[in-house]
């Protein structure tokens, strides 16, 4: 059953995605009394294999940290001190790095002493400044319009990476812990075979209730009894076996029920880490989803995401951030060392940042009083591990952080590097509603970020 | 049992008085009485009086004699005198005095009944546990019960060919015009129909299809007594008169008007919020559907005041030939970029002069006609009708009235073809934005028959609802009795389809007594959704949960029909038979706690409760058994909680049948 596992087939919605344009095939299928999903399934698999890699993959997993809201670019990894109160608030003291020349800031001390394990993109821009244009810029690599709504990057890997390609775990190859973004669709018009799976729960409490695969009180003999229940009270599944419904719903029933009885869901229990692992990435759950990362990396998951909301800092900005930091701060530089004591950062690819940063002139006027707006113009992302090298600045903004000065870098350069580390060729295309391949990523703007690449 | 203090909702005192009427007294606890002055005592009494009837009806399960039922009538009648003048009375131990007269009552009431009598009531209190307060879950209705009790499950005669409880020997209606379409083709084809759907597969199938909600099991067991042989059509128009049908089908309409606020169509909040309330309205009020259309298609105004320019507003990109697009997808079914005939190519000229402007109102936005003359206004229509647009006439108004007019090809069948989907399952062209040549209707007579009775009936939707709902064709069972794929196309059967993912998350709500508690954290300004706002009646599709994602919710991204998945996958089974918030529901759900001693002692009137509500019909024998069986062998919570869960896990359940 392994095999099916998360990779329904595609269904009807993307066959008619696929197509819309060619027109003869659904005519085709209806004729041939086929069922509709078969032709489907081999034509996109025909367009993902067309498209597959010709790169060598230097990454088997990326662990995305998104910033939902809007990281300040100039509290975090860029920090300006030079113009003053008005710019910099009370975050007037960077920090040296353990990399000479660089400084970040004075909230992140644990990241300072890891600074060789990544490489900072300072010149990164798009000008937008809405939250879910942003976000979608940030995740697709593709300008919005076109008629098309493409897929988040992590999609893209579930295309490539996942059940088409040779994927066999019961975990899906694309999980975010632990809700979804909501305000874009992750996946795009590739549709909800490649959409992310979404824990739910809560990693920071045992169990952490992964929602459908760990449940609470139930325990493996009173689902079995359950099962058997059903069976004797499904009266229309009998009556109507041969209903096309009724057959894929048993169908779904019997991967289901092996999803939930598989040895691998272990992956979830972090009570096996033991305290002093739990306490060193911090008893929060972003620290916990951290780890939690760590562990769906080392049975092979290529796409995490940890959606980690919180810094749209209109308001009480410096009050939050003090908050926020130090707790990011631990995680992300435990997860670096982690990765690294166990050999994975090799081939483990962690890319934090959000959909756009904060305006580096601080708005001390009421109703702000010491906010900080979206600022698309210019911030700044990390990439650390899996075929970047760490240590690396790469572009710069001016003196108060306002503009990009050197280096300008777009997120289809970001984006775009990061596939080729997976081996995933940014060029190839993908099957879509107009029936004619588009490319993965947009081309690079800026270009992609080979200068870090080892 | 008890609840202390003031009973604020009629409905929840009916359940308080007459629980305390049976359990106050049997259990010793102090009934729950009314507190207050004046009007809200006044309301009580009312409410007293209503109890009563309700009381005799709980009795009258017990199968009283006449004398009995004399004496019980004289026995309420004597105790809400007394009570009314306890209250009358006054001073501070009103109370006291009236929890005094129930317990009185009700002993008194028991002392009437033989033996065999108090040991069926004694039954009937334990079930009476699960009397609903309002708001509560539809798992345990007290009224309910009292008809149950007082009417035993129809006879279900086995006939050859017919399965029980789905379908029954028919025809009930007579055959209609949509009938003598539809079986032309099939015996043309030599496919046999399957037979009529039970009355209990009908009230359910048709109130999905409808309402997007469960029928109540009250609703049920009234439409199974009801003898009228016309009850089935009664049932559909009363249907079309309640608000949640103009709920439901304003979800089906904002699916493919693309109502969200955010990415890619950015109507925003307030747009969203006018845009769907205008669409509400109209079919609440059954807007003439050329009315509808000509009004979305030629408006100009501002988003908040005028709310139809919102549909120039809700497309991803607004250049031209983006905008015939979404007017050719929408109205015409037909998918431009599939049409490489010129004359579909000149279909973007009549929507070159859409101005859009912002005013100092934040996040309003005008739409009009920009009044620049066309550089050539020869056009011709997709019908290839040469047209010279007058410079004195908005282009787009040119295309409403070409669109409109009585006998265009292109508008009528659509629609009737839109709805014939939504109600029966798969379109007569399939799918049903995709009009062209090379995909034809799979039964032409009939479409055309849908569509000049649309046209003579001066574009009723309503009309058209009814000729498809009270057809024996929409009546079939769903259980085809061939693999041919041609019988669905030519409607051989009901088709059998998950419902949707809105639907199913109020189902259960109303079944557990739930709400999800929708919010909107961004843009600004914020939406506030009440708490208790059904989630099929949520304007904005950008709100959502991560269920409504897993159960196929559609995007609203682009207005294809097929946006919405009706795919089942492994995680929405795991979701059924493995989540944490799902299985939390059944084992909290207060009222199930009491049933286990219930279904033992009498497993035919608890298992028709829990059928009746969840599946919407009377259990078979067999199944009534198994549920016995199951609960016999562990007679705890767990085992009807367990039971539960069952239901909920059967393709009946989720899937419109």
């Amino acid at each position: 059953m392994q095999e099916r596992g998360w990779q329904a087939e595609l269904s009807r919605r993307d066959f008619l995605r696929l197509g819309l344009g060619a027109a003869a095939l659904p005519l085709l299928a209806r004729l041939d009394g086929l069922a509709m999903a078969a032709p489907a399934q081999t034509g996109a698999q025909a367009a993902a294999t067309a498209a597959a890699p010709k790169i060598t993959a230097k990454a088997n997993s990326v662990i995305q940290i998104w910033l939902w809201g809007g990281p300040s670019h100039v509290d975090t990894f860029d920090p300006k001190p030079g113009p003053g109160r008005d710019y910099c608030g009370p975050l007037d003291s960077p920090i040296d790095t353990n990399v000479p020349g660089v400084q970040i800031s004075q909230l992140l001390p644990r990241l300072a002493e890891q600074a060789d394990k990544y490489s900072i993109i300072r010149g990164m821009t798009h000008g937008i400044n809405g939250h879910e244009t942003a976000a979608y810029r940030v995740q697709t690599g593709h300008e919005p319009g076109h008629g098309l709504v493409y897929p988040g990057i992590g999609a893209i890997a579930a295309l490539f990476k996942g059940y088409d390609h040779g994927y066999k775990s019961s975990i899906p190859p694309y999980v975010v812990l632990t809700t979804p973004q909501g305000r874009f669709s992750e996946s795009g018009f590739l549709g909800p075979k490649y959409r992310p799976f979404a824990t739910g729960g809560d990693p920071n409490r045992d169990p952490f209730l992964v929602e459908g695969f760990v449940v609470q009180g139930i325990s493996s003999e009173r689902r079995e009894r359950r099962r058997q229940l059903l069976a004797s009270v499904d009266t229309l599944a009998h009556a109507a076996a041969t209903v096309p419904i009724v057959a894929e719903t048993n169908q779904a029933d019997e991967n289901a029920y092996a999803l939930i009885n598989s040895e691998e869901l272990k992956v979830f229990d972090l009570t096996t880490e033991g305290d002093a692992m739990r306490e060193q990435y911090g008893r929060n759950r972003f620290g916990q989803s951290c780890l939690m990362a760590r562990r769906l990396v080392e049975i092979g998951v290529p796409y995490i995401t940890i959606n980690y909301g919180g810094w749209d800092t209109h308001k009480r900005h410096f009050e939050t951030i003090g908050r926020m930091q130090p707790e990011m701060d631990r995680a992300m530089a435990t997860l670096l060392v982690d990765l690294e004591n166990r050999g994975l950062l090799e081939s483990t690819i962690v890319w934090w940042g959000g959909e756009f940063g904060r305006t580096p002139r601080v708005q001390w006027e009421p109703p702000w009083n010491g906010g900080r707006n979206h600022f698309g113009p210019a911030f700044c992302t990390v990439l650390a591990g899996g075929g970047f090298k760490g240590g690396c600045v790469v572009g710069a903004t001016n003196a108060t952080g306002e503009q990009v000065a050197e280096r300008p870098t777009y997120p289809e350069d970001a984006l775009g590097s990061i596939l080729m580390l997976l081996g995933i060729d940014p060029d190839a295309k993908m099957p879509n509603p107009e029936g004619i391949d588009v490319p993965v990523m947009a081309p690079p703007k800026g270009g992609r970020l080979t200068e870090i690449m080892v | 049992m008890h609840r202390s203090g003031m009973c604020k909702a009629r409905t929840e005192f009916l359940g308080c008085c007459l629980i305390a009427l049976t359990l106050g007294a049997v259990c010793g606890h102090a009934p729950c009485a009314p507190e207050g002055q004046g009007g809200r005592r006044q309301a009580a009494r009312a409410a007293w009086h209503e109890d009563a009837v309700i009381a005799l009806r709980l009795f009258a399960g017990l199968e009283l004699t006449e004398e009995q039922k004399a004496g019980l009538q004289t026995l309420l009648r004597d105790s809400q005198a007394q009570t009314r003048a306890a209250e009358e009375a006054g001073g501070p131990n009103t109370t006291t005095e009236v929890g005094r007269i129930q317990q009185e009552t009700y002993q008194k009431a028991l002392q009437m009944l033989n033996p065999e009598q108090r040991t069926e009531l004694s039954l009937r209190v334990l079930i009476a546990q699960m009397a609903p307060p309002a708001g509560q879950p539809a798992l345990g209705d007290l009224q309910l019960l009292a008809l149950l009790t007082a009417k035993p499950p129809p006879p279900r005669g086995e006939q050859p060919g017919i399965i029980v409880p789905f379908e029954q020997p028919g025809p009930v209606t007579p055959l209609t015009g949509v009938d003598n379409h539809v079986l032309a083709a099939l015996k043309a084809a030599g496919i046999e129909p399957t037979p009529l759907c039970s009355d209990e597969v009908f009230i359910r199938r048709v109130t999905l299809d409808l309402t997007g909600q469960l029928p109540t099991a009250r609703e049920v067991l009234d439409f199974l007594a009801d003898q009228r042989p016309d009850k089935r059509a009664a049932l559909v128009d009363r249907l079309m008169e309640r608000t949640t049908f103009a709920d439901y089908q304003t979800m089906k309409w904002c699916d493919i008007l693309r109502v969200k606020s955010e990415f890619p169509i950015n109507l925003w909040p307030n747009g969203v919020a006018t845009y769907h309330r205008w669409v509400r309205e109209a079919i609440a009020t059954n807007m003439p559907y050329d009315e509808f259309a000509h009004e979305l298609l030629s408006a100009s105004g501002s988003d908040f005041r005028t709310p139809s320019v919102n549909f120039y507003r809700a497309v991803e990109q607004r250049d031209p030939g983006s905008l015939a697009e979404a007017v050719a997808l929408t109205f015409m079914g037909t998918r431009l970029r599939n049409r490489p005939d010129e004359q579909f190519k000149q279909m973007e000229v009549f929507f070159t002069r859409v101005g859009y402007k912002k005013t100092v109102e934040w996040k309003d936005e005008h739409v009009y006609w920009t009044r620049e003359p066309l550089e050539n206004p020869d056009v011709v229509f997709p019908d290839a009708t040469a047209v010279s647009i007058p410079f004195d006439q908005d282009p787009r108004r040119v295309f409403a009235d070409w669109l409109t007019a009585g006998d265009n090809e292109w508008f009528a069948p659509v629609v009737c073809n839109r709805i014939w989907y939504w109600l029966m399952g798969r379109g007569i062209v399939d799918p049903t934005d995709d009009f062209r040549p090379d995909n034809p209707p799979s039964n032409p007579a009939l479409l055309a028959y849908l569509a000049s009775e649309l046209i003579d009936s001066d574009y009723d939707l309503r009309h058209v609802y009814r000729l498809i709902l009270n057809s024996r064709t929409y009546q079939q069972s769903s259980a085809a009795r061939t693999a041919d794929p041609r019988a669905e196309a030519l409607f051989a059967h009901y088709v059998m389809r998950p419902v949707e993912a809105e639907v199913l998350q109020d189902a259960l709500c109303a079944i557990f007594g739930r709400n999800i508690g929708y919010s909107s954290p961004i843009p600004e300004p914020f939406t506030y959704i009440p708490d208790a706002q059904t989630t099929v009646s949520m304007a904005d599709a950008s709100i959502s949960s991560p269920f409504l994602e897993v159960f196929g919710r559609p995007t609203r991204d682009s207005g294809f029909e097929v946006d919405r998945s009706t795919k089942i996958t492994e995680s929405q089974r795991m979701y059924f038979i493995n989540s944490t918030e799902l299985n939390g529901w059944i084992q909290n759900t207060w009222q199930l706690q009491s049933l286990a001693p219930a279904m033992g002692r009498d497993p035919a009137a608890t298992s028709a409760m829990l059928w009746l509500t969840l599946l919407s019909r009377y259990p078979t024998d067999a199944e009534t058994a198994a549920a016995a069986e199951f609960v016999k062998a562990s007679p705890t919570r767990e085992s009807i909680q367990d039971l539960v869960w069952a239901l909920i896990n059967t393709r009946e359940f989720f899937c419109k049948h």
